[in-house]
């Protein structure tokens, strides 16, 4: 009743049984429990003892045997045989058959006790199970690899993704930062060039706080908050100026570095309201301005437990970098713009500049009514310092006189710089009156001396000065009268100013034409030498010649040289006409001293302007023309003015003891008319004063003036100088002259200066009236 | 889980045949410490005991019980556990403590205990089995095990243990009871009182072991496939709801259609059987679930198998007592019983009733031949005497000492 045969049971026990097994092993979730789910199976189904899994050569798993008593051997040929038998400790022999499972090149094994082995129905399960668990094997085998594969897959995917994940962070990054290179490149204004900084920042690196400071140029100790991103208003308005050395950023500054604060509290240098609010970490790097730091950039959180990777500090490092571009940007556009405007040497705006301002206020000036002043300044003797000195010591100059000018300005006039040594002044609400104050005032300050590199250089300007009502005028015109009323400060002398008057169009163009005609005159050689005799007082005897050129025009007129030696200096023409002057003098005197009795010792005076004294080649040129001429220059007197000892001391001196050496004498002309004549006769080889005529004419008068004209000669003769006295013009002061002791003298009164011809037959003259020549003591 | 090995019976005594005894005791005393000191002493009628098995009732103080025992037989190897009922030689009863002791140089025994055995029931087993290896390996042997029944599907502990002693040793033993309490069992290991443990004797002897097991139910119709479970679970059979096909079949009474308590009572004695090489392996039902109408049995019903629903009474329960009986006795192979071990399933008790019982105690007694006779009533028996299964439900184990 209880024990069921196999034959009758039902047909579909094994196909039943099966069903279980596949279900049971079906669960299992590796190869080993499958197997060990096939043997057990095996085993109750067939209520068999032993159950095995092998291989060829292992036993793969087992059950039925004692722990540790698994007789290898006997399962592996039980394995090989579909039919065996296997002992069992206590229990005997086992009947045991074994089924392929081919997917590990293996047998399952089964045993049982009992008399009979199995049923062919029983065998026919056991095969099914051998089959279904290498499907299952395989199944397990495949899902497994096919595990390891998604979990390659999955595991590229996941690097792929991460990849993806850098590459458009990157991305994000590469755009912002492009972003704020085309803005720098397109000249967006430097503050929202600065904003997008501190915007990517923000996005690129997530904190919360970014803020960007710069130093304050005005005030270095301090730094401004100039952009930030998550800056509460009151934090923003207690934070937006702090000292340079607070907060990472400050560190930053000063130690040009990277700086990672981790825990901000406790930091030294912490922002008290940064700190206040809980702050936990920032990070700050340096923005620089021409490789120095000027700023900083720093982004931080309240986030706990943030932390700062290499990658965000390189972030970092990059948009502080494109801030610094745009800084460096902005400054070169400033400094362009500055440029465009304004002269680079002294600063002042330049002519555009200035004529741009010069027109807005002439339309100021219409619309007012009021009327603006324009002047216009030249350096004197600017020329003089640039080729003695060197352009250097010229650029100093220029520099030095821009300041003085600037500062005798008001802050409403514009002061610039036209080139060379022009400058202009726009003074706008000014009268005429005011413009000639300012006029003054500029002379005044330009007056004294100008110290610079060790030498004492004067420079004095001369001012045109233009004064326009209610804007009538219009700039261009502006300008050209204030350069034509320079034009005549110019020719009034030094350090003179003139006010514009309609007729100074005359002069100007006068001028002009002087200088036109003047480079055709040198080509053409119209300029001739005169001379003028030198006599002893007593005797009237003269015992040189003063050579004088002049220039004689197409038109036969002469040109004084007072009209066109300047012009001539100016134009650089005074040396060709120098050394004509020299040859043609030299060659004449020689001549009248061979033919003329009472002219062998004749003497010559030739004129150095102050600007053929500074040639360093002068020395070389009068020996050139005393070679030339066979002259002999113990005969030879250069006559030199004050002017020319005003600068540049120590060289005039020693082309003066050059010009000696070579045998001349030096003479100093216009002597008491310059501010530091006893200097002159101290510091230089001086052998002739020539008195001024200013004095000779007072000589006779018996007033003050008298007397510094006796004082001025009795220093001469105290200091063994030769006197000679200009512009004499009546008996009166020469019978005063010999009186006072002075010996020569030199004036109309005995003739003005001559023709060569005419000094010819000046001499034959003398020779037919000569009387004893007197000897005068010096004494 | 710990495992605790009692020390073995000294191998260097001789063994002879004829020293070796069986004895058993019980009390029927209220007060536990003197039902134990009883029982021990009427147990121990001799000289050199080797074990002591102890099956008593939970009603009892047990560690008190325990003591008492101990007063008696201080060292002697002690495995026992709690009942649903107990059975000696005089017959079955309850709230009583059942004492039975094996001596004699004719026994060696090697106990173990392995505790914490329902986080992993096969390790306990195989721990359990740990006594059997050790000693000599004498000609006979079997491994007693006892379990707690209510901590899981114990087939796992019977295959734990095979994995141990494989097919060399047969294995013999119940899960104990808690008087239908179904709410905690006790294992007892020497003077311990323990909980969710497997207690394990391994019986070495000179003469041979009978192992008997007989269910005594029969098949209620056709078979059913059982389409879908999960574990001990049945939830459909023949892609029906499995509550529907077994409440069907049998044409339950409504009280139990509708009464859990009713259920389980009618369940006792309508287990499943599920479709095997030889016989059925029957299937406990404990409970079902109304809401899904799903079955729950104590052990594994395997899904795609084919399973009949058995019935059984008084006289089919009997008649298997007697086949066990009759399989154990084959087992001696003609010696003279020297004691039997009955482990009996609740739900033959409860087809055969008190009278019932009674009734198959005496027959036990008289295939015993007088030889002593203990047992217990369980919530599960152990007997695995060829193949690989071991745990049976609603069976009779019977082994028997030569």
């Amino acid at each position: 009743m209880n024990t069921t045969d196999i034959s009758t049971a039902p047909s579909n026990w094994s196909t039943q049984q099966l069903a279980e097994f596949l279900v049971a092993v079906a669960a299992s979730t590796d190869p080993p429990a499958a197997m060990r789910c096939a043997m057990q199976w095996a085993a109750e189904v067939l209520e068999a003892e032993v159950a095995a899994v092998v291989t060829g050569d292992a036993v793969v798993d087992m059950i039925g045997f004692p722990r540790g008593q698994v007789p290898v051997a006997a399962l592996l040929a039980a394995g090989r045989e579909a039919i065996h038998l296997l002992v069992l400790p206590r229990v005997g022999a086992l009947h045991s058959t074994s089924v392929a499972v081919e997917e590990i090149e293996g047998h399952l094994i089964v045993a049982r006790s009992g008399d009979t082995g199995f049923l062919p129905e029983e065998l026919g399960l056991l095969r099914a199970m051998g089959r279904s668990l290498s499907m299952t094997l395989r199944t397990l085998r495949m899902l497994e690899q096919e595990r390891s594969l998604r979990a390659d897959v999955e595991e590229r995917a996941q690097e792929n993704l991460r990849l993806l994940l850098m590459v458009r962070e990157r991305q994000t990054a590469l755009e912002r930062l492009s972003k704020i290179q085309v803005s720098i490149s397109r000249r967006v204004p430097l503050p929202e060039v600065l904003n997008a900084v501190v915007e990517g920042a923000h996005e690129l690196l997530g904190d919360e706080v970014v803020g960007l400071r710069l130093v304050d140029h005005d005030d270095p100790g301090f730094v401004n908050l100039v952009s930030s991103v998550g800056v509460s208003h009151a934090m923003l308005a207690a934070t937006k100026r702090s000292p340079l050395t607070a907060g990472a950023g400050g560190r930053a500054i000063v130690e040009d570095r990277v700086v990672i604060i981790n825990d901000y509290k406790k930091d030294d240098a912490a922002i008290d309201e940064f700190a206040g609010a809980d702050l936990q970490s920032a990070l700050a790097v340096p923005i620089h301005e021409n490789g120095h730091p000027v700023g900083s950039i720093t982004v931080a959180t309240y986030r706990a437990g943030r932390h700062y990777s290499d990658t965000d500090c390189e972030m970092l490092v990059a948009l502080a970098h494109h801030a610094s571009i745009a800084l460096n940007d902005a400054k070169a556009v400033d400094q362009m713009r500055h440029l465009a405007y304004h002269d680079a040497l002294t600063g002042l705006p330049n002519r555009s500049l200035f004529f741009e301002h010069l027109v807005r206020a002439v339309a100021n000036a219409n619309r007012t009514g009021a009327s603006l002043a324009v002047l216009y300044l030249d350096l004197d003797r600017f020329k003089l310092v640039n080729d003695s000195l060197g352009h250097n010591m010229g650029d100093q100059l220029l520099e030095a006189v821009a300041q003085r000018l600037r500062n005798s300005l008001r802050t409403a006039d514009l002061a610039a710089r036209l080139g060379g040594d022009e400058f202009a002044v726009l003074a706008e609400n000014t009268s005429a009156e005011g413009a000639t104050v300012l006029a003054e005032r500029i002379c005044n300050a330009l007056g004294d001396p100008f110290r610079i590199g060790g030498h004492d250089l004067a420079v004095a300007a001369s001012i045109g000065v233009v004064v326009d009502e209610a804007g009538h005028t219009d700039a261009d015109s502006l300008l050209r009268n204030a350069d034509l009323a320079m034009y005549r400060a110019k020719l009034d002398g030094v350090g003179q100013h003139a006010v514009y008057e309609p007729d100074m169009h005359v002069v100007a163009s006068d001028r002009a034409h002087m200088e036109g005609n003047l480079r055709r005159a040198v080509q053409l050689e119209q300029f001739e030498v005169h001379y003028q005799p030198i006599v002893w007082l007593a005797s009237g005897e003269a015992i040189g010649v003063e050579a004088l050129v002049r220039w004689r025009r197409e038109d036969g007129t002469l040109v004084p040289p007072a009209e066109f030696i300047p012009v001539a200096e100016d134009m650089g023409l005074i040396m060709p006409i120098g050394r004509m002057v020299m040859h043609t003098s030299m060659r004449q005197v020689r001549e009248w001293q061979r033919t003329h009795a009472n002219a062998a010792g004749l003497h010559l005076s030739i004129n150095l302007s102050p600007r053929q004294l500074y040639q360093p080649g002068v020395v070389a040129e009068v020996v050139d023309a005393l070679n030339a001429t066979g002259f002999d220059p113990a005969h030879l007197t250069l006559e030199i003015t004050e002017t020319a000892l005003m600068h540049d001391t120590s060289t005039v001196s020693t082309r003066l003891e050059e010009l000696r050496a070579v045998g001349a004498r030096i003479a100093l002309d216009d002597f008491g008319t310059g501010y530091s004549s006893l200097t002159y006769l101290r510091n230089f080889p001086i052998d002739v004063l020539k008195v001024d005529k200013s004095f000779i004419d007072d000589i006779a008068c018996g007033t003050d003036k008298a007397n510094l004209a006796r004082g001025i000669i009795e220093l001469g003769r105290t200091m063994h100088l030769d006197i000679v006295a200009e512009g004499i013009e009546d008996p009166l002061q020469v019978a005063e002259l010999v009186r006072l002791r002075c010996r020569m003298g030199q004036g109309y009164h005995f003739a003005k200066p001559l023709p060569a011809e005419e000094l010819g037959r000046y001499l034959q003259a003398q020779e037919g009236t000569r009387a004893a020549r007197p000897t005068i003591l010096a004494g | 889980m710990g495992i605790v090995s009692a020390p073995l019976v000294d191998p260097e005594a001789p063994a002879t045949i004829a020293d070796r005894w069986i004895g058993v005791g019980s009390s029927s005393a209220k007060e536990s410490r003197q039902a134990g000191v009883e029982a021990a002493k009427a147990a121990l009628r001799s000289a050199d005991p080797k074990l002591l098995l102890v099956f008593a009732s939970p009603a009892h103080d047990l560690q008190a019980m325990l003591g008492g025992i101990r007063e008696v037989a201080p060292a002697t190897p002690l495995i026992g556990c709690s009942t649903a009922g107990e059975i000696a030689t005089d017959g079955p009863s309850d709230a009583s403590v059942v004492v039975t002791a094996l001596g004699g140089s004719g026994f060696s025994v090697a106990t173990t205990a392995a505790r914490n055995a329902s986080a992993d029931l096969r390790q306990a087993g195989a721990a359990a089995a740990a006594c059997a290896e050790n000693g000599p390996a004498a000609e006979h042997q079997v491994l007693l095990l006892l379990s707690d029944g209510l901590g899981g599907d114990q087939q796992e502990v019977v295959r734990g243990a095979y994995s141990v002693v494989g097919g060399s040793v047969p294995l013999v033993g119940g899960c104990a009871g808690d008087d239908l309490a179904m709410r905690k069992t006790f294992q007892f290991f020497d003077g311990e009182v323990l909980e969710d443990s497997v207690v394990a004797a391994a019986i070495n002897s000179d003469a041979p072991l009978g192992i008997g097991v007989q269910h005594g139910w029969t098949r209620v119709g056709a078979p059913f496939l059982v389409t879908a479970s999960s574990g001990t679970r049945v939830l459909a059979l023949d892609d029906r709801p499995a509550l529907d096909v077994y409440l069907e079949r049998l044409e339950a009474p409504d009280d139990a259609r509708t009464d859990p308590a009713a259920f389980t009572r009618f369940a006792l004695t309508h287990p499943f059987g599920l479709s095997r090489r030889s016989g059925e392996e029957v299937r406990f039902i404990a409970e079902a679930n109304f809401d899904d109408r799903s079955i729950g049995c104590i052990a594994e019903v395997p899904q795609g198998g084919l399973a009949w629903i058995m019935e059984g009474d008084a006289t089919s329960v009997l008649d298997a007592t007697i086949s066990a009986c009759t399989q154990a006795v084959d087992g001696l192979s003609g010696r003279t019983p020297l004691g039997f071990l009955a482990f009996d399933c609740i739900a033959r008790r409860g087809v055969l009733g008190s009278e019932g019982i009674r009734d198959e105690v005496a027959r036990i007694k008289s295939y015993s031949q007088g030889a002593p006779v203990a047992g217990f009533y369980t919530y599960g028996e152990i007997a695995r005497t060829h193949g690989v299964s071991g745990f049976h439900n609603q069976t009779l184990v019977v082994l028997a000492f030569g």
